[in-house]
């Protein structure tokens, strides 16, 4: 193993040329693609042949200058005279980045295919309150990036860090997990298809918006709702079995090669087909944890989790971290990491007033008022009969599910945790480390002044969990003991 | 970090009745020069509506009855929102603990929200135009639990609310 010299300028292995050249020809694809098609499906002769041929050509030859410039001009170095991690990059207009090492905050490795098949990492550096929030250098031999994040976290003096990074053969496993392809196939069948009926359909506008679809594909397989046509079975069934396919295919990119790792060093995850990420979690970092489960889910063992992380409110998705489907015992395993251990008799429990179904309840019959305005809008002619059998099958429902919803509802506490249960038919439990909590805050609408009742809000760097309709004194006493709690630690909450 | 944790566990039982209680704080109320502010601001915007009514009424002909019974209605609406800044200055208020800063504000909806010195992110004091001309400015308290957390106190008055962020500061300051 040869030490590079990281305080030296530095450039990303030589291959990376091919990644940036890469890069930008599938930005370049990707805002092009249907001028290429169209292109296809026009007739050619042969001069615009010919015209093509050589735009693209120049375009090809420019795109790959580009690429080498680019990698030329990015270079990057440690300094440690002013404590900074130096990065220079830019073809025409260069800039330069310098991360403080105090402000470092993480540094990941992550690869995704392409950087897979050429064998190179991606060196990720998270930062915190700066500008650039996180920095990227996307080509690094394995030993290099390994030698970098090393570097990096030990001049940042993370000193937790240190030991997470550490080459995985000196790290002793305590346990780990890995999801086979069989269980992506079910956890893949057994999830939310609204996210794939989602897929679909804006995949199906996309393709409409971009070329005019009805010119290339035949209007027999256009789907329009038209109700003198009733669709047929055929036709429902294979929407199902689109749905069901993008579905699976949509875990499957997502979580394809779960790995949870856990060594003395900390829980390691990585996931993920397209983009692989590879994420150390650091117990101090995770703010909320949300546990959910369908009865599929339970009867299958596979429950979801996931961890909220501090981030700043700008960017939430890159926050949470899913895991979609882990054992009972494994779930344990994890949580008793991030010091999660309620034991059910610790736990002191709030009631929310019942009054809580009356409010939803007439919040959902609000919907219903749009029947008449839609009736007259449409100038439809809606026979009696059928609004009250309507109606009175929606309140049925309605009157059901929250009071099923009532029922999952609790607020529970222990010591160090507060728990939030509800979901009818997907149980969801929220687990708030109370220490940990930024602010708390208790609104009270003047119509719930005379019953006493308040709404209670935590407020935690991962997002906020609310409980609606309780008993004012509880609530107070409750928020004295957040409070108590919060002020009297002086531990970093992240 | 680790030797820390281990000298700070310690597991004493708590009486919970002998915790602090938020509810026993004295909120200072704000100044009555935001009472102004407000009512300056329900003026504005009445005048605005007014005076689209005006011009309304004159330029279109077949809206005139509908133009009329707005301005009926609005005149209700816009005495309600006086009264309504009336029971805002009254109402609102902040607190200051040891430990913690305390905000009410609402009226119909009344929300109090607690940000622990400990919790806080970074504190700025801001003035607009009218707070300029009457010499007061809000105070905005930033902490990591997202928008909804952030407490904004406006109406103190201008010198108020550089002594206030400077307690706040030192207090932040002293709990790293």
């Amino acid at each position: 193993m040869n030490s590079s010299n990281f305080h030296e300028p530095q450039r990303q292995s030589k291959i990376g040329v091919i990644l940036v050249f890469g890069n930008s020809l599938y930005h370049l694809l990707k805002n092009l693609w249907f001028l290429v098609i169209y292109f296809f499906m026009n007739e050619l002769d042969s001069q615009t042949i010919i015209n093509s041929t050589i735009g693209a050509t120049i375009i090809f030859i420019l795109a790959f200058a580009y690429s080498i410039l680019y990698f030329w001009r990015f270079v990057f170095y440690i300094d440690p005279k002013t404590e900074e991690f130096v990065l220079q990059k830019g073809v025409i207009n260069s800039k330069t980045i310098s991360l403080p090492f105090h402000k470092i905050q993480q540094v990941n490795l992550k690869r995704n295919l392409v950087q897979r098949l050429i064998g190179v990492y991606s060196v990720l550096i998270d930062t915190a309150g700066s500008k650039e929030k996180e920095v990227e250098i996307k080509a690094l031999s394995r030993i290099k990036a390994e030698q970098l994040a090393e570097l990096l976290i030990s001049y940042s003096r993370l000193e937790e860090n240190i030991k997470e990074v550490e080459i995985e053969g000196k790290a002793a496993i305590d346990w780990h997990f890995s999801l086979n392809t069989f269980q992506l196939l079910k956890l893949g069948l057994i999830s939310n298809y609204i996210r794939g009926l989602l897929l679909l359909i804006t995949f199906y506008i996309t393709l409409k918006d971009q070329f005019f679809l009805n010119k290339f594909i035949p209007p027999e397989f256009m789907m329009e709702p038209s109700l003198d046509s009733p669709l047929s079975v055929w036709k429902i069934i294979l929407l199902l079995l689109a749905i069901i396919t993008v579905t699976v295919a949509d875990t499957f990119i997502k979580y394809y090669g779960l790995r949870l790792k856990k060594s003395n060093s900390g829980l390691q995850i990585e996931m993920g087909l397209r983009k692989n990420k590879k994420v150390s979690l650091k117990a101090k970092r995770v703010q909320t944890i949300e546990i959910l489960n369908n009865p599929f889910q339970q009867k299958l063992d596979l429950q979801k989790v996931k961890f909220f992380l501090a981030s700043s409110p700008n960017d939430p998705e890159k926050s949470i971290i899913t895991i979609p489907g882990i054992s009972q015992e494994l779930l344990s395993k994890v949580l008793g990491y991030m010091h999660v251990n309620p034991i059910k008799k610790q736990l002191t429990q709030i009631i929310h007033n019942k009054l809580l179904i009356f409010k939803k309840i007439s919040v959902g019959f609000l919907p219903l008022l749009l029947i008449p305005i839609i009736s007259k809008f449409y100038n439809l002619d809606l026979s009696l009969k059928w609004v009250i059998i309507t109606i009175s099958i929606y309140s049925v429902i309605l009157f059901g599910y929250q009071l099923l919803y009532y029922r999952s509802l609790r607020l529970s506490f222990s010591e160090e945790f507060i728990l939030k249960n509800s979901g009818v038919w997907e149980k969801k439990q929220q687990y708030l480390e109370i220490w940990k909590l930024q602010a708390v805050s208790m609104s009270q609408p003047l119509w719930y002044r005379k019953k006493n009742l308040v709404n209670l809000i935590f407020h935690s760097a991962g997002g906020d969990v609310r409980f609606e309709l309780i008993d004012r004194n509880k609530a107070e006493s409750l928020m004295d003991y957040v409070l108590y709690k919060i002020e009297s630690t002086s531990k970093g909450w992240m | 970090m680790a030797s820390l944790n281990q000298a700070e566990f310690e597991n004493k039982q708590l009486d919970i009745n002998s915790l602090p209680r938020f509810t026993e704080v004295e909120f200072y109320p704000l100044d009555t020069k935001y009472l102004i502010k407000l009512n300056i601001l329900s003026g504005i915007g009445a005048l605005i509506v007014v005076g689209a009514l005006i011009v309304g009424y004159f330029l279109m002909e077949e809206y005139k009855i509908l133009i009329l019974w707005s301005a009926i209605l609005f005149l209700p609406l816009f005495l309600w929102l006086i009264y309504r800044n009336f029971e805002l200055q009254k109402r609102n208020g902040y607190a200051i603990r040891e430990r913690d800063i305390i905000f009410k504000r609402g009226f119909l909806h009344e929300k109090i929200t607690i940000v622990p010195f400990n919790r806080v992110q970074h504190v700025s004091a801001r003035k607009d135009l009218l707070d300029k001309f009457l010499g007061i400015s809000s105070l905005t308290i930033f902490s990591a639990g997202g928008s909804a957390s952030d407490v904004t106190i406006s109406g103190l008055l201008a010198r108020n609310a550089e002594v206030l962020k400077e307690a706040i500061s030192k207090r932040v300051s002293s709990n790293e």
